[in-house]
């Protein structure tokens, strides 16, 4: 066995350069393969990480996905705003816990800027039971104060004390120089910890100060030159909150949870609706499960393509190697020892194209990882592959082991005579 | 003259009319019912709710408000049996029983509604355990059922076509 290995391993470095390229496109398939197995558990955890004890989120009427999207993750905007009065009557619901407002709709160069309240620092939670906490300053304590997620602080590299202007819409980029609120700059009071959530990338003041930057707004146009009311004027008390997007909501217990639910849904004052985060993402999952099916199966013809070539180069090389097969048989290997020397080689070639891949994956992802984060807010963690991850790999080593049979049985049935007599 | 006063008065009702009824309506689907189950804990002896609310033509046959005697009867007969059998519908991991809450018609346009509400109390842990379906067996004309489950801090949902699937407690 010992010796038969030896001779496998010697007659694949004989032609290295053939099996460099087997074993490279057996490695990137098997990569991808894990790669895409990686992003999707990482995307569902990263996901399910981002709220917790949230029971409800509630805004206007329209689709439930929407909501989260935009409540949660700041994907996509809301078509509807909902009235702060509704708010506040659910906010004094008496099976009401807490609530975080968010108030929607500015940015600031390509970061979104939410209206909250100090509930927002008190209440979020993610990762089960995390709360958020400050790398230096504190809470926005006047109107025009404003803390940054960690990811704007880094990026836009700003410190305490920073004066930022922010800009109506969220476009991506720097914002439209007529819709900047630039009469009205905000003072960075408070940079928040990392927390790998959206919450990294927003940047947050008090409800009133989205209700200030567009006092002298009109019918959605900046005030004409003259009619601006200078910063110096607002004062919070006098700010009159109207609107917010949306809220968050935790119940005092889960069977109250269903009842208001019910109770949102059906309320005739306003056309609002109220779903369960974890529900929803559920939903999500499925929608986007026939995509990531699709995906799978491109992958997994990709590996078929990969095993494919290991088995055409397996079974080409054999022409050259008559004469080899011939001596062997000559000097005592019986047909059993020249099928076990092919198998060995082709399993060879599979173990160490899945080696590679899951050197490969590592590599990648470490690599990858934070411009993902960055660019996606898609935590993809550096692990070891998941269950489903090794039951490929198990897979694709056995089908290797297994394609080694189709040459093997070639070089069986070339007989003794063919190798020696025929001038290769 | 007079006839624009009529006119007008008339118009005057309408509006009034449309401005005190609310014209929202919930999705009513028929054979589509929707269940909510919520249990505070999973661990010690659970406490928790579930309710059911289906189109009445699932469940009495109809969806008027029941005015004859006739009606009347297939109605009560009907929710009595949801009441007791209610148990076949839902099934709860061992040691799970559910007591009737309330059980009432509304009645809402063309359309009427079951509401049905148990209380659920468990004799041990659920964690980890399942709860499957059997609506077929006593109402047959409940063919899909959307099913939301609040429990501790799991927030499920499965869609339940024809009793199958079930739904799996979180550890």
């Amino acid at each position: 066995m010992i010796v038969l290995l030896s001779l496998a391993w010697k007659s694949l470095r004989n032609r290295l350069l053939t099996t460099s390229l087997t074993v490279l496109s057996i490695g990137l398939s098997m990569a991808l393969l894990l790669g895409v197995e990686n992003v999707r558990v990482g995307a569902r955890e990263s996901f399910a990480n981002t709220i917790s004890q949230t029971d409800l989120i509630v805004g206007a009427r329209g689709g439930s996905l929407q909501l989260l999207l935009y409540s949660v993750f700041r994907i996509g905007q809301a078509t509807n705003n909902i009235s702060y009065e509704s708010y506040q009557h659910w906010k004094n619901h008496p099976a009401v816990a807490w609530t975080i407002p968010y108030s929607l709709g500015d940015s600031h160069r390509g970061f979104r800027v939410v209206g909250t309240t100090e509930d927002f620092y008190q209440h979020l939670r993610f990762r089960r039971d995390r709360r958020l906490e400050f790398a230096a300053g504190r809470s926005p304590q006047g109107v025009f104060d404003v803390v940054l997620g960690s990811d704007v602080a880094a990026a836009l590299n700003y410190k305490l004390g920073d004066k930022i202007v922010i800009s109506h819409g969220v476009a991506a980029g720097r914002g439209i120089a007529d819709n900047d609120h630039a009469d009205k700059p905000f003072t960075v009071s408070g940079i928040l910890k990392k927390t790998a959530t959206p919450v990294d990338r927003s940047l947050y003041i008090q409800l009133e100060g989205i209700s200030a930057v567009h006092i002298d707004w009109a019918d959605g146009a900046p005030p004409m030159p003259g009619e601006e009311v200078p910063a110096s004027k607002i004062a919070k008390e006098n700010m009159k909150v109207e609107q917010i997007t949306s809220f968050l909501l935790r119940c005092k217990t889960r069977i109250a949870t269903l009842q208001l639910q019910r109770e949102i849904n059906t309320y005739r004052e306003e056309a609002m609706q109220a779903i369960i985060p974890g529900v929803t993402l559920q939903e999500l999952w499925r929608t986007i499960g026939y995509a990531e099916d699709a995906l799978q199966v491109v992958t997994l013809f990709v590996i078929l393509v990969g095993l494919l070539g290991m088995l055409v180069s397996l079974y080409t090389s054999l022409n050259e190697r008559r004469r080899e097969m011939a001596i062997l048989r000559v000097i005592g290997a019986g047909p059993g020892k020249i099928i076990a020397l092919l198998v060995l080689e082709s399993g060879l070639l599979a173990l160490a194209g899945c080696l590679l891949g899951v050197v490969m994956i590592y590599g990648l992802s470490f690599i990858f990882q934070p411009i993902v984060e960055q660019q996606f807010g898609l935590y993809v963690p550096v692990q070891p592959p998941t269950p489903a991850g090794w039951l490929y790999l198990g897979a694709v080593l056995l089908a290797g082991i297994l394609i080694g049979f189709v040459p093997a049985w070639k070089a069986y049935r070339n007989t003794l005579a063919d190798g020696l007599s025929i001038r290769v | 003259m007079s006839r624009f006063a009529l006119f007008g008065t008339l118009a005057l009702a309408a509006v009034v009319h449309l401005g005190a009824q609310p014209r929202a309506h919930k999705a009513h689907e028929h054979g589509h019912a929707k269940l909510n189950i919520a249990f505070e804990t999973t661990t010690g002896t659970p406490v928790g709710a579930v309710e059911l609310e289906s189109p009445a033509d699932s469940i009495l046959g109809f969806e008027h408000a029941a005015k004859t005697p006739a009606d009347k009867a297939k109605q009560e007969k009907a929710l009595a049996t949801l009441k007791a059998r209610f148990g076949e519908m839902v099934i709860l991991p061992a040691g799970c029983k559910m007591t009737p809450a309330k059980v009432e018609v509304h009645v809402e346009g063309q359309h009427a509604e079951v509401h049905a509400e148990f209380n659920a109390k468990c004799a041990g842990p659920i964690a980890g355990k399942t709860i499957s379906f059997g609506f077929a067996k006593v109402f047959p004309k409940i063919e899909e059922v959307e099913v939301q489950m609040l429990a501790g801090t799991q927030q499920a949902k499965l869609e339940v076509e024809k009793d199958k699937g079930t739904l799996q407690i979180a550890k």
